[in-house]
């Protein structure tokens, strides 16, 4: 009986080392820029509902970004986004897997400002790609703020541009995430 | 041509003219319209949202994505990002999947209070679904929401 209840004690407390190696959030923020020099306006657009885990004992993190949720400022941009670029109705959802390349430097249990560099495959309009960003961590009172601006080619995606807007807008689109962590509990 | 044919033929080829910028101008600018202003295209549970997705994501994506949705539900929990942007969690305690609907947010709008345990009818537009495969559950996205109306628990 004695060991039965060290051995679900011992369960539980592993339970939750488990669970608090990992921190997460639903609540994320992902915007993109595709403004060119020649573009009458800019082209920008947010999402505030980025789902993202990041596991500090592997360093794994996971990002799952729906398409349909970026925001823009005028409705007439958000349509062609969705219809004629990104496909939203086809392809729904953007993922990211990866992991910290060295997550060593990192030290969870300490406040403080750690750059990093992750590499994953980011997966976008269907077509996937091997991806490296460098960005940054903060750690402070318990949360992880992870944060970067990288760079892609939206023809590495299959997203082409219409011949008649091609000089108005980017070839490569800058992507800012910005996402707040909490302990997984 | 005489002066008074080319008169006939000027005057409506400029109305064209200027209607047809009047409309690219307001078409450009055209801004997205309000939730509480646009009719439901459905109205369902929490629940039966909930479950659409998990049986079928593609049939419940053509159906749902995108679509206004008058949704009703417990709220479960609530939260404010760091910019103030308001999210109600709608579903079961017991269960980790939930609708998330993320409160517009404009000025004068009605943003509550809402206290856990209300049920309450949510409109907002369908923005998508996510599958539980990170272990947190799985949830559906409706984005500038409005609540409907607030129920009696």
């Amino acid at each position: 009986m004695k060991k039965l209840i060290i051995c679900i004690l011992a369960l539980f407390v592993i339970k939750n080392i488990t669970a608090q190696d990992k921190f997460f959030t639903k609540s994320g923020r992902i915007s993109f820029d595709a403004t060119s020099p020649k573009s009458p306006e800019n082209i920008e657009g947010v999402n505030k509902t980025v789902t993202c885990v990041l596991d500090t004992k592997t360093g794994n993190l996971q990002m799952a970004v729906l398409m349909k949720a970026f925001e823009f400022d005028r409705a007439l941009m958000q349509e062609h986004f969705n219809e004629n670029y990104v496909e939203s109705n086809k392809f729904p959802k953007t993922e990211f897997r990866g992991a910290l390349v060295d997550g060593s430097v990192v030290n969870y249990s300490k406040d403080g400002v750690y750059p990093v560099k992750v590499k994953g495959k980011l997966t976008m309009h269907g077509q996937t790609k091997e991806v490296e960003a460098e960005g940054k961590l903060t750690v402070k009172a318990g949360k992880i703020q992870v944060q970067s601006v990288f760079s892609e080619q939206l023809a590495d995606y299959g997203i082409t541009i219409p011949q008649l807007v091609a000089d108005k807008v980017a070839k490569t689109a800058k992507i800012t995430v910005d996402c707040l962590l909490d302990p997984l509990k | 041509m005489t002066k008074k044919t080319m008169t006939r033929v000027l005057i409506p080829v400029l109305i064209l003219l200027v209607l047809g910028a009047v409309y690219l101008y307001r078409e450009f600018n055209r801004k997205a319209t309000s939730t509480a202003d646009l009719a439901p295209a459905y109205a369902l549970t929490g629940t039966q949202l909930l479950e659409a997705f998990q049986q079928d994501e593609k049939k419940a994506n053509a159906l749902y994505l995108g679509k206004v949705l008058a949704v009703t539900g417990m709220i479960k929990s609530q939260s404010s990002d760091s910019a103030g942007v308001q999210t109600l969690v709608i579903g079961d305690t017991a269960s980790l999947s939930s609708v998330r609907c993320i409160m517009n947010g404009d000025p004068g709008s009605v943003t509550g209070p809402f206290s856990t345990g209300t049920m309450v009818t949510i409109k907002g537009i369908c923005t998508g679904y996510n599958a539980d495969d990170m272990g947190l559950g799985a949830d559906v996205l409706l984005n500038r929401s409005v609540p409907q109306n607030l129920l009696k628990p």
